[in-house]
């Protein structure tokens, strides 16, 4: 099958949105929480990357302190998983699901789609399917495509393949429905100011932890007050190898602990949000 | 050719006036987004500027309404067609509506027929939302050396793409002998300050800390509001709806804008009463 974008430049497939005052979140919740960690280190890339190991220790070590914060806080996070890295650190994934967080996916490697054939893609979606069942024993609910760079295929492919939601595109701040021949997937969008991408990584310097947060605060102040009128959502794209480090793992505890503190915050993993979108169709 | 020509007499401000503060707002309606190919976008940088007319242009049409401030809105033309709703509230609240190139097309780029395509589109799409004549336009920086001849060719009054001035100027075109006010966009703006998502030859990808930026807009507001007193001052912010549509970033400008609500005097302006008075001064 050929594929274009639509003529405004969008992905193949029917958006469906929702009307926004009338999405509920569950229990009277106000403001659903999403803390989403892209998970992945040198083995991620077909090319030795020229950083080196510093994305390794993500996954080496700091992806530990962040396990025992998450269960110290009592909260559960959405862990993306490149299939390879799944192969790479089994013990890892294990943990992360184990621990009752959800294990999406974040592609096979951590490299764009926009290169691939149909074929190929298809190929790498399942390579990465296999990984992270054979690890944690179902097959994955959730995807995110690395680097927010799908294909004009993946969306449509990810519905083949039975995934339920993904966490790929940008450009909202509740979920939405796309909709395409074989079904139907429900999109979790990200992005914006809280995506640790924007601020780490190289070239350095990254601004200090406490700036970062500063500016995450900010975006949970305004989500909030805005949630006393409608529904709002919060989704924070974490990276182990950033967070898993002290100061930025003892700011985000300030900032996990906040949020718990305010009344009618959600804190849910990628599943919880869809399966609630699903069940849920009358506000569309 | 342009040549700049000196003010006849004095500009006249409103009574009273301290400052004028000039606020736009680039709606591009995600059209500024990078390719991967020459047909295929970059969808990263794609859907984050999607935000522009799903989200952003609401929430920040919500922090400009909070402090009653005037701004004038630069809007492509596709995004006229294609956010009917979002512009019929600009024009509801009374803001100014200009031009920003059709689909956000980068005139340094393509030819001067190109150039001229993308500009008829914009002014059919604005004469077909708005039914009035266009006064304005911001091209899609930087403006090539032809551009003020296009801008001046199809009838509008002034320009704002230079960056070379703080205050407005005028420019006489010498074969015809027809004007146009200049009103460079100053140095203050979400773009280069707060960050723009994808590493281009304009911005390194990463992202500004909103609160500083809104500290050193202070500063900058600051510094005219007290040279006011004296003489003609404008400070002006050039804003994205993509980029300050964000929480963060919709904070800092919140919070810019009650800090400029303090001084007494303040003339939140538009670009076309702005190239109006200057008119009368020729």
């Amino acid at each position: 099958m050929e594929r274009e974008p639509q003529p405004t430049g969008e992905l193949p497939g029917r958006v469906v949105l929702p009307q926004r005052s009338s999405v509920k979140w569950p229990d009277s919740s106000r403001l659903a929480v999403l803390l989403t960690f892209d998970c992945y280190g040198g083995e991620a890339f077909s090319a030795i990357p020229f950083v080196g190991t510093t994305h390794d220790f993500g996954l080496r070590r700091g992806i530990w302190h962040i396990l025992e914060s998450l269960d110290k806080l009592e909260v559960k996070a959405t862990f993306h998983v490149p299939g390879v890295t799944t192969e790479a650190y089994p013990r890892v994934v294990d943990a992360m699901a184990q621990a009752g967080h959800e294990v999406a996916v974040l592609g096979y490697r951590y490299e764009p789609h926009w290169d691939f054939t149909e074929a190929e893609e298809r190929e790498n979606i399942n390579r990465a399917i296999t990984a992270i069942e054979g690890v944690v024993g179902e097959r994955p609910k959730g995807w995110r495509t690395p680097q927010s760079r799908p294909s004009l295929y993946t969306l449509e492919l990810l519905c083949q393949c039975g995934f339920v939601w993904d966490s790929s595109l940008r450009n909202d701040e509740l979920p939405y429905r796309m909709e395409f021949e074989e079904g139907s997937l429900i999109e979790i969008p990200f992005g914006g100011a809280t995506d640790y991408r924007n601020y780490y990584g190289f070239p350095p310097p990254p601004p200090p932890a406490h700036k970062v947060f500063s500016v995450w605060h900010d975006e949970l102040d305004v989500l909030y007050e805005e949630s006393g009128r409608q529904c709002s959502m919060l989704i924070l794209c974490l990276h182990p190898t950033f967070h898993g480090r002290p100061a930025e793992l003892d700011a985000l505890e300030h900032f996990i602990t906040k949020i718990k503190q305010l009344d009618g915050t959600w804190f849910a993993r990628g599943s919880d949000v869809a399966d609630w979108w699903v069940q849920n169709q009358d506000w569309i | 050719m342009f040549v700049e020509k000196p003010l006849a007499r004095p500009v006249k401000l409103p009574d009273e006036t301290r400052l004028v503060v000039l606020i736009s707002v680039d709606f591009e309606g995600h059209w500024d987004f990078g390719y991967h190919t020459d047909t295929l976008p970059d969808y990263y940088d794609f859907y984050e500027h999607h935000f522009d007319g799903r989200r952003g242009i609401w929430r920040l049409l919500e922090v400009l309404a909070k402090h009653q401030v005037n701004a004038t809105f630069f809007t492509c033309g596709a995004a006229l067609e294609e956010h009917r709703e979002a512009c019929q509230e600009i024009e509801k609240a009374g803001y100014e509506i200009a031009g920003h190139s059709y689909r956000h097309e980068y005139f340094y780029r393509i030819t001067a027929e190109q150039e001229e395509t993308a500009f008829q589109q914009m002014v059919a799409a604005f004469q077909d939302f708005y039914g009035k004549e266009l006064i304005g336009f911001r091209t899609c920086h930087p403006e090539p050396p032809r551009t003020l001849d296009t801008v001046v060719r199809h009838g509008l009054r002034y320009d704002s793409s230079l960056r070379d001035d703080d205050l407005p100027y005028i420019l006489q075109r010498e074969e015809d002998g027809r004007y146009l006010v200049e009103i460079a966009r100053g140095a203050n703006g979400d773009a280069a300050m707060m960050g723009t998502p994808l590493a281009t030859e304009w911005g390194s990808g990463k992202y500004g800390i909103p609160s500083d930026v809104a500290s050193h807009w202070e500063a900058e507001f600051h510094r005219c509001y007290q040279e006011g007193a004296n003489k003609i001052e404008v400070f002006s912010l050039c804003l994205h709806s993509y980029i300050s549509g964000r929480p963060s970033r919709a904070k800092a400008l919140d919070s810019f804008l009650a800090y400029t609500r303090q001084f007494p005097g303040v003339w939140y302006a538009t670009y076309a009463e702005i190239a109006d008075l200057w008119l009368k001064a020729i």
